[in-house]
């Protein structure tokens, strides 16, 4: 019963987050956009709540797990970003992670290897900007691939400047809160430890896919893989805060209060600044908005 | 402290050798000329030797004021038995750094044997590691001039040897706060970095440190006698504690403060309360965010394997500071190592994020200079991973074969870039062709009352002084100096006996008024042409740098 408050709360918060003053933050390029900014909006909620199910899922129906992997999904600037204008990258990560599920569940492998092929399709349709749809032929060579990678991973992506989105994205923060580093760090070593393949691998594809884009670092395929950031973030979470060391746990305490502190900073520059950056650059942005 | 085996000692040997005759071989050649902070420290080395005072006239500074940077002392004073022996040249300033550079290279192998003491593969990591090093650009880069950083490095690595061996005898420890005290003097950045490694040192030793033992006290007395001059210079003196620091740090730099600005303003334009605004877009948010930022910038891939440091004259053409490999051994080695519960780990750790912390601070980041203290644990870590795959693959050489194969094709990369095409294609960012300029100048100044040179690419005067190998007692009194710092902190020397270096230099208008019997020394930027000059000055590529005009 706890659990199910606690996941609804997150919920709630969710909503709030994606829905609260939609219509003008960011501004909208046109009326008519804001139907299909709604559709984002609660395909972004519903992802939410198949993360729980996902990450859940992934560590032996540790509830516990879930509800912090829904909380830091829906936390993430990134996703807060795009369930707030027209986003295919949120349609597709939506599909993605229905398809990761029934991956899951499944043990026949038919299903479990199937359901990608499935996935890619309907990919097709809801994300017919993916470059792999589009410009497939015109490849960057390996430097650049590679040069594209580190930027992908780099602090600086990660946690200060999302280029990937430049006239309409949040460009003054990176895809994920600064407060959530040591998380990641400490999320990535164990993930990597405990050699969870389910988990490693779909993301370093995904990270290939992302820097092989034609259009980086226009590359907003690099969204499908924040539900492994997010599983990395919220091993971190589970390991740092269970740690018994009384130093430990003051540490805790204070990366809490910090997290705190700079999703608050964020929302106070996404309901504030960043519609006086957009406004000016709202020409430039030559996509459904 | 122990035995080293025969086998692993011959490899040692041959790794110091290798390492050695990368760093010493044609010292003086590559790079191709001196850069103006290895000019200075050599004159002002060579003026200490002479005069036991320093261009400025104080006797054995603790600081050197050289340009209005305060050079720590150390590296200057270290260069003075070489110039001793082998008179002022480019190669008696950069040896201290060279050996230095060598000295290091010993100390890793000590390091890794001491700090993974239990465990099966130490002798094999220890001697991976020095033959990284041996073959790091960022460390042969450092090794091969005059530029401070390898020498604090030697002191601190030495400090930190010395602290593990007091495990075994407790008189280490009073050698270890002499390197220590040392590296004090040797870098700017120490004066944050050593502290730190210190007590990074005791919170990992403390059960085995007894704080009231002879040894410990002599060690912290000698530390801090080591230390009074330094504390007596930064009481007459508040600049020698800080020196250059002040003016790179990122408090010195407007671009936060515009953005606070540009914030506080579109918080006003919303009518957001000043209370939240103060919240969010207070001085400590947006400077602590601007730290962090430049701090994490350090582990940047493109940086580190690509495109290295972008400031003169740490730039390697066309590459990083890292070999690519590296990029997938360090963080495989670190989570080997972590994994395979190798103790020392955590003191690798430590000293890595610690040497990022005072170029952090700075708004040139990432910086290859500040944060050189870093490439000791990822070599390290590098060697780990090495050793590790290696000893996966069951005796299999072909694993060993291949890593071998990439890294020599890399490294003989990375010497075509260095010895090569640097010198050749980026002659410029080691201020090259000051020496031709001096050399000819000081043929044939006797027929002019006045020498003057543009004060352009670099700090001309200190060319003068160290290739004519001025008399250092003459300079201290003919030296006409207002000590007016430049927006960049830095004092220039507007001239000395018969030569002079106007600023703002503009030979477009000069050309119209010259001197009677002057020599002039102008950018080539600025006299394109064949308009009349007597001498021109080209870089290695044949492009002009300099023109020299006459008034006679």
């Amino acid at each position: 019963m706890k659990k199910i408050f606690f996941l609804v709360l997150i919920l709630l918060n969710t909503v709030f987050l994606r829905i609260y003053k939609i219509g003008l933050v960011p501004p909208l390029k046109s009326q008519a956009d804001l139907d299909l900014r709604y559709l984002s909006s609660i395909l972004g909620i519903l992802s939410v709540f198949l993360i729980y199910f996902y990450v859940k899922k992934i560590f032996q129906e540790n509830v516990r797990m879930g509800l912090l992997g829904a909380w830091v999904f829906s936390l993430l600037p990134w996703t807060i970003e795009q369930n707030r204008i027209i986003s295919q990258p949120t349609y597709a990560l939506f599909i993605l992670i229905i398809a990761l599920l029934i991956s899951l569940v499944n043990k026949n492998k038919i299903i479990k290897y199937g359901v990608f092929f499935v996935f890619a399709l309907i990919l097709y349709f809801v994300y017919p900007q993916f470059w792999l749809f589009r410009h497939f032929a015109h490849l960057p060579g390996i430097k650049d691939v590679a040069d594209n990678v580190f930027i992908l991973v780099s602090p600086d992506l990660l946690f200060f400047k999302n280029i990937t989105f430049w006239w309409g994205g949040v460009r003054d923060y990176g895809i994920l809160l600064l407060g959530f580093l040591p998380f990641l760090l400490v999320g990535f070593y164990r993930v990597v430890v405990s050699q969870k393949k389910e988990i490693l691998l779909p993301f370093f594809l995904l990270l290939m896919i992302s820097a092989l884009s034609p259009f980086f670092p226009e590359s907003r395929e690099y969204y499908l893989t924040l539900p492994f950031i997010t599983v990395f973030i919220s091993v971190g979470i589970w390991n740092i805060f269970r740690n018994k060391y009384f130093l430990s746990n003051v540490l805790s305490v204070f990366l809490f209060l910090f997290l705190i502190y700079d999703f608050a900073g964020f929302l106070h520059f996404y309901q504030i600044h960043y519609p006086q950056f957009i406004i000016g650059n709202l020409h430039n942005i030559h996509v459904p908005y | 402290m122990y035995h080293i085996k025969l086998k692993a000692g011959i490899l040692l040997l041959a790794i110091i050798i290798f390492s050695a005759v990368l760093r010493i071989v044609w010292l003086g050649n590559f790079p191709a000329s001196l850069y103006t902070d290895e000019a200075d420290q050599g004159y002002n080395a060579y003026s200490i030797l002479l005069t036991g005072r320093d261009e400025h006239g104080v006797f054995l500074p603790v600081s050197m004021r050289s340009f209005g940077d305060w050079k720590p002392p150390l590296p200057t004073y270290l260069m003075i038995p070489f110039i001793y022996f082998s008179d002022l040249n480019s190669v008696a300033i950069r040896m201290p750094s060279a050996l230095s550079g060598v000295g290091t290279i010993v100390l890793t192998y000590l390091l890794v044997v001491e700090l993974f003491s239990r465990q099966k593969y130490k002798t094999k990591i220890a001697l991976l590691s020095a033959f990284f090093l041996s073959i790091s650009p960022w460390h042969i880069l450092q090794s091969r001039s005059a530029m401070l950083v390898v020498i604090s490095l030697f002191f601190l690595e030495a400090g930190v040897l010395f602290f593990l061996w007091y495990r075994k005898k407790a008189s280490m420890l009073i050698f270890s706060a002499i390197f220590f005290s040392l590296s004090i003097y040797a870098y700017y950045g120490m004066r944050v970095i050593t502290p730190l490694v210190i007590l990074l040192m005791y919170l990992r030793e403390r059960k085995n440190i007894v704080l009231l033992s002879k040894e410990v006290i002599v060690g912290f007395l000698a530390g801090i006698i080591i230390l009074i001059p330094l504390f007596a210079g930064i009481v007459k003196n508040k600049d020698v504690l800080l020196g250059r620091a002040q003016t790179v740090s990122v408090f010195y730099d407007q671009g936060v403060k515009l953005l606070q600005w540009e914030y506080i303003a579109q918080d006003g334009v919303k009518q957001v309360s000043p209370t939240i605004t103060r919240l969010f877009h207070n001085n400590v948010t947006m400077y602590v965010q601007n730290i962090i930022r430049r701090y994490l910038s350090h582990f940047d891939g493109d940086y580190l394997f690509f495109t290295g440091d972008k400031a003169e004259p740490f730039e390697i053409p066309n590459m990083g500071i890292l070999y690519i490999p590296d990029g997938i051994f360090i963080l495989a080695g670190i989570i080997l190592l972590i994994k395979r519960g190798y103790k020392g780990i955590d003191l690798l750790l430590g000293f890595l994020l610690i040497s990022f912390i005072p170029a952090a601070f700075t708004f040139m980041t990432p910086s290859t200079n500040r944060t050189f203290n870093a490439v000791v644990p990822l070599v390290i870590f590098s060697s780990g991973c090495a050793v590790y795959l290696s000893s996966l693959m069951n005796k299999s050489i072909i694993p060993g074969l291949a890593i071998s194969l990439v890294y020599t094709v890399l490294f003989a990369y990375f010497m075509q870039q260095y010895f090569l095409v640097l010198p050749k294609k980026h002659s410029d960012w080691w201020n090259w062709g000051w020496k031709q300029v001096v050399n000819y100048v000081s043929g044939v100044d006797s027929r002019y009352n006045n020498v003057i040179v543009a004060d352009v690419n670099g700090m001309p005067y200190i060319y003068f002084l160290f290739y004519t190998k001025y008399n250092p007692a003459l300079y201290q009194k003919q030296a006409v100096r207002p000590y007016v710092p430049d927006r960049f902190g830095f004092e220039h020397v507007e001239g000395f006996g018969k030569f002079w270096f106007p600023k703002n230099f503009e030979w477009k208008y000069v050309k119209n008024d010259l001197q009677k019997d002057t020599l002039y020394v102008v950018p080539a930027d600025q006299a394109p042409g064949n308009d009349g000059y007597i001498k021109e000055i080209d870089n290695p590529a044949g492009k002009p740098l300099f023109k020299i005009f006459s008034s006679l």
